[in-house]
């Protein structure tokens, strides 16, 4: 798996570090950084684009206004999952609603590519019914795993014990290596 | 956790290795204990399968940000900057008012025009035919087939237990029972529904072409009821009712008494041809099968508020409501090298939007479980937030197994063996790769469920024989039934109020029903081949 480690040791930011960069010099980098994978995954959860746009601009904001306030965030990207989470709670009220990835708008491809061969649909097939296979927690831990977050951080986010993630995680592999091996 | 893995590496170590930060000592277990190893490789290989889901198959359905990022700078200063106030004009209330006004009237309009369904269309216009006072219908129940006047006259009663119980529940259920065939009773029955969702399929199988309005309802003992209407003349000849616990039940009007073909169309009625297009040549079961194949492309072939049918035998007819513009546009880039196709969106409005059957999410608790049977469960399964979790997993794998059975359906009702065996060799592989891509997700569902459930099941009910040789397409609907019957019991033992008995009556019945899902899955793939 190709994790970035930078991402996962983080420094805490503090309002001005040892090089004299500044608190905002510092979000925009995430900002740069990491924009694009807060959005996609608020559109996982459900939320449509230009709510999802919106929310991410917004989660960055408070980022810095947290930390401009002195406050310390250990791991922004951790942090910034864990407020699209949020968001999504309140937004959905029901945690099973917003952890539905809804599968069914998969396959998509608004260009019709006529070479797509017959092999080509089945493997896709086969990887899409096998992630089907998973539960909303399984595939949720998965995601925000494949998005380099740590054990640690993936229960921060999701608000469960490290040994809840461990155990949805080997769960989905199971049923991935089963779905696949078919 | 595991305990047979006490004295291996766990999980969360195992991914501190992945991620590089496990200290040397422990991850040279990893190079002696090959359990920890081809764990260390399963969790690589998931990682890795899906990363590649995300990156072919749900990104590219993913859209992009609708507007441009805005700086960070930029987001800061309009945090900072102050909220102008403008000083209230007089003229401002009453203008308010207008606009208000206005827009309440527009978007009741509005409304009413997207609400307009296909399904009420067709309903309303056949309530408008004058039924023949002589009908009969006939009843199959229990293995019984039963005849009855198709208006019963009031005060009259029932006399045989069948009859009777079926009067209770039509009763029960607000539907009709003095005239149970006809489209009044059955919009009467629609309208007063919180929850609905309808399908329109047009059925070519029989001796003429049909209409079959189907309404699936999450609440009320009537679950799903569907209305078979005769494409010339809207006249209703079968009606298929499932209540919650009971068998299906078949109704149909005896051929007997079939009155004359009613030709004359009510004036007043709103055409389904809204936007009549001249064609010159009509549109072929194969082009209903590359709309279907198309749309199978984007996944918008199962459990989308999608219907395709026949306009008129002129042009395939796909209409769309209450989805998103970007899923409209997937859908209309799909459809538009095709030849023969109409396709008719509404957009999706808060009110007129239906709940697709995989992403509804009705409260599911097992709340109202019997406390014993409750414990059991818990107990073989590992605690209450198992349990949870199981019928979460439960409940929306076998929702998305009545999505897959409705998807071979469809291909079932528009391409019957005399249609399939006219379609060129090209478009016979692609319906049976459809079909078999259907297939092999039910399959894959319904095997997910039983897995589930084994803990809970006391034993596997035995696999019968296999019925006498019939088209895939004959069974669908017995396939649709079985993986409905399943769904109606899990979500009645899962999220249901019952008492103790009726509990473990649920799980003898849901051991048969899920072994006859089985057996009917695997005929269907035999007949498909």
């Amino acid at each position: 798996m190709d994790l970035n480690p930078e991402m996962l040791c983080q420094e805490p930011i503090a309002s001005e570090d040892a090089t004299g960069v500044t608190v905002r010099e510092q979000v925009e980098r995430t900002y740069e950084a990491e924009r694009g994978r807060i959005y996609s995954y608020l559109l996982y959860l459900g939320f449509p684009a230009a709510r999802a746009q919106e929310l991410t601009q917004d989660a960055f904001l408070k980022l810095y206004l947290n930390l401009s306030a002195g406050k310390r965030v250990r791991n922004p990207r951790a942090w910034l999952y864990r407020v699209a989470h949020n968001l999504a709670l309140r937004s959905h009220a029901r945690e099973e609603e917003f952890d539905e990835l809804d599968p069914d708008t998969a396959l998509a491809d608004e260009r019709p590519d006529p070479e797509r061969t017959l092999i080509e649909k089945r493997r896709a097939s086969t990887l899409l019914h096998a992630v089907r296979q998973l539960s909303p927690r399984q595939r949720n831990c998965l995601h925000l795993r494949v998005q380099g977050l740590g054990y640690r951080e993936i229960a921060e986010v999701i608000g469960i014990s490290t040994s809840a993630v461990g155990e949805f995680l080997r769960r989905a592999t199971e049923r991935l290596k089963g779905a696949l091996d078919e | 956790m595991n305990e047979r893995r006490s004295h291996h590496l766990s999980e969360e170590q195992l991914a501190r290795y992945q991620d590089g930060g496990l200290p040397p000592r422990e991850a040279s277990h990893l190079e002696v204990c090959t359990e920890c190893s081809r764990l260390l490789r399963d969790l690589h290989a998931a990682t890795a399968a899906y990363r590649r889901y995300l990156d072919s198959i749900r990104a590219p359905a993913l859209p992009p940000p609708p507007q441009p990022w805005r700086t960070l700078d930029n987001l800061i200063a309009q945090h900072e900057a102050p909220v102008p106030r403008r000083a209230l004009r007089w003229w401002l209330l009453p203008a308010l008012g207008t606009v208000i006004c206005l827009s309440v009237v527009i978007g009741f309009v509005l409304r009413r025009t997207a609400l307009q369904s296909p399904a009420s269309e067709l309903l309303a216009r056949s309530a408008t035919m004058e039924l023949p006072a002589n009908r009969m219908v006939s009843l199959r129940l229990h293995g019984r087939s039963l005849a009855r006047p198709a208006v019963l006259l009031a005060g009259s009663a029932d006399r045989d237990p069948d009859l009777a119980h079926l009067a209770r529940l039509f009763t029960r259920a607000r539907y009709s029972w003095q005239e149970p065939l006809s489209a009044r009773s059955f919009q009467s029955w629609r309208t007063g529904l919180r929850e609905k969702r309808d399908s329109v399929t047009v059925i070519h199988g029989g001796p003429e072409t049909a209409y079959r309005v189907r309404t699936d309802t999450p609440g009320g003992i009537l679950r799903s009821a569907a209305l078979t209407l005769r494409a010339k003349d809207l006249h209703p000849t079968q009606g298929a009712f499932q209540f919650e616990g009971e068998e299906p039940l078949l109704m149909e009007e005896s051929t007997s008494a079939l009155p004359p073909p009613v030709s004359r169309q009510a004036p007043d009625v709103p055409k389904m041809e809204r936007q009549p297009v001249q064609v010159e040549t009509p549109a072929s079961p194969a082009d209903t099968l590359h709309v279907l194949a198309a749309l199978n492309t984007i996944g918008a072939d199962v459990g989308e508020p999608i219907e395709v049918s026949v306009d008129s035998g002129r042009q395939v007819l796909v209409r769309a409501a209450g989805l998103s513009p970007d899923r409209l546009r997937q859908i209309a880039a799909v459809l538009q090298p095709l030849a023969h196709v109409k396709f008719e969106a509404a957009h999706a409005t808060p009110d007129a939007r239906p709940p697709a059957p995989q992403t509804a999410a009705p409260e599911r608790s097992s709340a109202g479980m019997p406390g014993a049977l409750r414990q059991q469960f818990e107990d073989r399964l590992g605690g209450a937030v198992t349990l949870q979790e199981m019928t979460d997993r439960v409940l929306e794998a076998c929702g998305l197994a009545v999505a897959r059975a409705h998807a071979i359906e469809v291909l079932a009702t528009n391409f019957p063996p005399q249609k399939e065996s006219a379609l060129s060799d090209h478009d016979r592989e692609l319906l049976s790769y459809l079909h078999h891509l259907h297939w092999a997700a039910l399959r894959d569902l319904a095997a997910s469920v039983e897995s589930d459930l084994e803990p809970l099941l006391s034993r596997a009910a035995a696999v019968s024989e296999p019925p006498p040789h019939v088209p895939w397409q004959t069974q669908s609907p017995e396939l649709v039934a079985a993986a409905q019957q399943v769904d109606n019991s899990l979500n009645r033992l899962l999220a249901g109020s019952y008492s103790q008995p009726v509990g473990e009556d649920l799980l003898n019945s849901l051991s048969r029903q899920l072994a006859h899902l089985r057996e009917v899955i695997e005929f269907q793939n035999e007949r498909g081949r």
